[in-house]
């Protein structure tokens, strides 16, 4: 058992653990601090598979980014939620079943598709300029489609979530105010 | 002109006659008479001109192909020989002189040209049957002679009784035929064919070779014997002539009297070479001709009118023919039918001007006087009287004569008995009849006031009555020319008797039966010439002795022959019908209404299967589809985390199946 | 061989594998988990920011896969990063807008029960 194992163990027992956290715990709001957990812990595995630009982006727009977001959506929602209510779904027992069962197949699925290999990481590759490289040249038009995206995204949200007083209508329907 | 060419002649000149009548005589000048009378005096004069030819040596024998059946071809054929050439004479005169004598008797009678018609067709079928020369056209013509009776005798058919006399000959000829048919099917079975020449030898060899047995033949010649007894009203089948007096009176003239009961006659003689090969049956023949001559006359000792006395005399004479045929002698028998012909034919044309003067009168008691107002009528009755007798010179003693001599050549003393006993009645009864009839004072207002009759009666009983005396020199026994050996010496028949013929004169039954008759004759003069109440008389004498009432009463009433019939025969035949009319009824209706019942059942079942099976199958499946899509509907909750699920479990499923597929 | 020698063996020998040094195999059982949990959490749980939260944990798992596999193969061995690359790009554009919807129906329901909306209902 090497150290390598060892730390792996750690940030994999994190990552799952805050995932665990999210999708288990009552509290929305605690449930998004176990996402929060679960982000880092995955940006720690990018670092142990030598996606040092993944686990900064990871860090910084997941966690920096969309958790915080959801924190501030949970803040602003947060008064609805009375004792009485059940968090549960009646879909509980279904899903479940389907997390046992579908978990390990896909698990058992994606080590033969990938085989028993050691991992195959060269120090002297310098990854990020690998990445670069694919993604200015070869990827160039999804990564600026990509950013068309998020301009969408942006606008759309804005559009969303505008407060609109004494409208009794379906909402989604622009609307000169 | 050859033979064959007159003798077409002398066939279809009346039916040709007949058919013009049928259809237009209405509107024809004299009703269509003269047209039928010309008719057959064509074929009177063809048959004379055919007469000439023959005696001169000619024959004829020759058959036609007809048709063809299956394998089997119908012939029509033409056999003239001397005795066809007789019969030709005998039908074809007697024919012409009733046409004659019908244009009086039948004045302004409603169906005056049917009359003619039907007489011309029965001549036709009379003259097809002496002409023919093969079973087939015989058994044909034979009953084209049973239904041209049937129409004449029922002429009248208003009267019931006139269309029930009909429907009695033509029934009784009927069974009579039965037998003919079965006589010509089993010919045919034998032979295969039915021509006479071929016949006759074909079972003669037959017997010879020992192929056929007598019994057999025994069948055929009583089958053929059978038609005979039917046509010639021998005893049983005897019923039907008395009624038939119900026609008009020409025609019991020329049916009764000289031609049709004479076919039976005629067909025995043609056929007697079958007979012959039987022996036995001749004497069946002779017996029933000599049982149906006394019976005959035994009924008409009592009759009172007119026509039944003649009908009756008739019956007796025919008994005369077939027992002459029975003793093995053609001659014989159709020497007597030859004669027999013209005189019976003179006593009803007689009777009927009687009747006729009276108006209708017919019972012989309520006449009486007529000689003084009627001579010629008397004259030639009494001419015709003396024939039938059996006096001579007349032709009727001849004949008979020569009967009584055959039937004391055969041996059998029964039958010889017979036909003397009948002789005595004979001239007993002819007559009571005449002296009752025209002797004495008129004993009613008819016989009174009889009228004068017309010339076209009186020529044909004038002709008649000069027949009667010349027709039986021709059989002067023991002539070269005389009837047996001109008739029968040559040609297809062979008379056995012509040996008797040939050793002469036999004297004693000559001067026997002369004897006999005559003391009849006296008898009956004595009884009712002289003492104008015979009848009681004899009622009274006979009292004293107790026993002839019965018979007389018995002669009175036919015997009760037709009401022995009525209950044994007739009634269990309908009561039969009616039963298979009520069988008929249960049953085949039964049968029918069951099929529609069941028809019905089927069409309910059908409909039911229709309802239940193919409309539960048809709402079953619209069931079926509903009850599933409302079941399946329930998944769209419209919860999406629901959604989302399904396609989790599709995605497990998918990644279950690789895993299969991979590992 | 019978069930319980064939059940030792198999244990026995995921034991060495896992202990005995790194593989994409460990990386990959990982990435696994994390998404099962968050299918799990999309489909039981009712608050639907908590089923946003689970959508991203969805993403992420599916995105430390495919960096996984990168591991594991060349010669572009950095496709994987790409592509994890823009699912974190597009779980970013996602979350916003998913946000900016809760809001609304915030306001308009007065809660964000997910059973509640069920216009799709038959």
């Amino acid at each position: 058992m090497s150290i390598t194992l060892l730390i792996f163990f750690a940030v994999a027992g994190m990552t799952l653990l805050g995932g665990l956290l999210a999708v288990v715990l009552k509290d929305v709001f605690r449930a998004a601090l176990g996402l929060v957990l679960s982000l880092l812990g995955v940006a720690g595995l990018y670092l142990m598979l030598a996606a040092q630009f993944l686990a900064a982006a990871q860090v910084l727009v997941y966690i920096g980014g969309v958790a915080v977001l959801i924190l501030f959506a949970i803040m602003l929602t947060k008064n609805v939620r009375s004792p009485h209510q059940r968090s549960w779904g009646s879909s509980l027992i279904p899903a479940a079943l389907l997390f046992l069962l579908l978990t390990p197949a896909l698990a058992i699925i994606a080590m033969q598709i990938a085989g028993p290999r050691p991992l195959g990481l060269d120090e002297q590759i310098n990854y990020i300029d690998e990445l670069a490289h694919l993604l200015m040249q070869d990827y160039m038009v999804p990564f600026e489609v990509v950013s068309l995206v998020l301009l969408a995204a942006f606008i759309g949200a804005i559009v969303i979530a505008r407060r609109k007083p004494e409208y009794e209508d379906e909402g989604g329907e622009v609307d000169d105010k | 002109m050859s033979l064959l060419t007159i003798i077409l002649f002398v066939l279809f000149a009346p039916i040709a006659a007949a058919t013009i009548v049928m259809f237009f005589g209405r509107f024809l000048p004299g009703k269509g008479a003269p047209i039928s009378i010309l008719g057959l005096f064509i074929s009177f004069v063809g048959s004379v001109w055919a007469a000439v030819k023959v005696f001169g040596g000619e024959t004829l024998y020759q058959s036609f192909n007809w048709f063809t059946v299956g394998g089997v071809t119908f012939q029509l054929g033409f056999l003239v020989d001397l005795f066809t050439v007789v019969m030709l004479l005998v039908v074809s005169t007697i024919s012409l002189l009733i046409h004659i004598y019908s244009v009086g008797y039948m004045k302004g009678d409603e169906y005056y040209h049917r009359y003619f018609a039907f007489l011309g067709l029965f001549t036709f079928s009379m003259l097809g049957i002496v002409t023919a020369n093969n079973f087939a056209q015989t058994f044909i013509f034979w009953e084209l002679v049973g239904l041209s009776s049937y129409f004449l005798i029922g002429f009248w058919f208003q009267r019931p009784a006139a269309a029930e006399a009909g429907k009695k000959a033509f029934i009784t000829n009927r069974v009579g035929d039965a037998g003919f048919l079965i006589g010509i099917m089993t010919i045919y079975m034998l032979l295969g064919t039915l021509d006479f020449q071929s016949v006759f030898s074909g079972l003669a060899g037959m017997q010879q070779a020992g192929m056929v047995t007598s019994g057999l033949l025994m069948v055929v010649a009583l089958g053929i014997f059978s038609g005979a007894v039917g046509k010639s009203a021998q005893v049983p089948l005897h019923v039907w002539l008395p009624d038939a007096m119900e026609g008009p009176t020409p025609v019991s003239a020329l049916i009764h009297a000289a031609t049709m009961v004479a076919a039976g006659v005629y067909l025995v003689a043609r056929t007697f070479p079958l007979f012959a090969l039987v022996p036995d049956s001749l004497t069946v023949v002779a017996y029933i001709g000599g049982i149906t001559a006394i019976f005959a006359a035994s009924i008409a000792l009592t009759q009172n009118d007119i026509k039944r006395v003649l009908a009756y005399s008739t019956l007796s004479q025919l008994g005369y023919m077939m027992l002459a045929i029975g003793c093995a002698s053609q001659t014989a028998g159709i020497f007597h039918l030859f004669t027999h012909a013209f005189f019976k034919a003179l006593l009803f044309l007689g009777a009927g001007a009687v009747i006729i003067a009276c108006h209708h009168e017919q019972d012989i008691r309520s006449l009486g006087g007529l000689w003084k107002r009627m001579p010629v009528v008397a004259i030639t009755f009494v001419i015709g009287g003396l024939a039938l007798a059996g006096i001579p010179p007349f032709a009727g003693f001849w004949s008979k004569d020569e009967i009584l001599a055959v039937t004391y050549a055969s041996g059998d003393y029964l039958l010889m008995a017979m036909g003397f006993l009948t002789a005595l009645l004979t001239g007993f009864y002819t007559f009571r009849l005449i002296f009752l009839t025209f002797a004495g004072e008129p004993r009613s207002d008819h016989a009174a006031h009889a009228q004068k009759t017309p010339w076209v009666m009186s020529f044909p009983l004038v002709f008649l009555a000069g027949c009667s005396v010349v027709a039986g020199f021709w059989g002067i026994p023991g002539q070269e020319w005389g009837f047996g050996p001109t008739i029968f010496g040559s040609g297809i028949s062979v008379s056995h008797a012509i040996a008797h013929h040939e050793a002469g004169i036999n004297w004693l039954v000559m001067i026997s039966s002369i004897i006999i008759a005559t003391a009849g004759v006296l008898i009956a003069w004595w009884l009712y010439g002289i003492r104008s109440d015979g009848d009681e008389w004899v009622a009274k004498k006979l009292k004293l002795f107790d026993i002839t009432k019965p018979l007389s009463t018995l002669s009175l009433h036919k015997w009760y022959v037709d009401e022995i019939y009525q209950m044994f025969v007739i009634n269990p035949v309908l009561w039969l019908g009616q039963f298979f009319y009520g069988v008929d009824r249960i049953v085949i209706d039964g049968l029918i209404d069951g099929s529609a019942a069941g028809t019905v059942l089927v069409a309910q079942g059908s409909n039911a299967v229709d309802k239940y099976v193919v409309d539960g199958a048809v709402n079953g499946a619209g069931w079926t589809a509903r009850s599933i899509g409302s079941g399946l509907r329930r998944i769209q909750t419209g919860v999406v985390q629901q959604y989302l699920g399904f396609v989790a479990l599709g995605a497990l499923g998918m990644v279950i199946v690789a895993l299969f597929l991979f590992l | 061989m019978n069930l319980w020698d064939w059940a030792v063996e198999k244990i026995s020998y995921l034991f060495n594998y896992t202990f005995n040094g790194l593989s994409p195999a460990h990386f990959i059982v990982v990435a696994v988990g994390l998404f099962g949990l968050g299918l799990f959490g999309v489909i039981a749980r009712r608050n639907a920011i908590a089923i946003l939260i689970s959508i991203e944990l969805m993403l992420n798992g599916a995105a430390l896969s495919a960096v996984a596999f990168a591991s594991a193969w060349g010669p572009d061995r950095v496709l994987g990063h790409v592509f994890a690359a823009f699912v974190i790009t597009v779980a970013a554009a996602e979350a916003i807008v998913g946000l900016a919807l809760v809001l609304n129906a915030y306001r308009r329901f007065g809660a964000i029960v997910a059973e509640k909306v069920n216009l799709f209902k038959w």
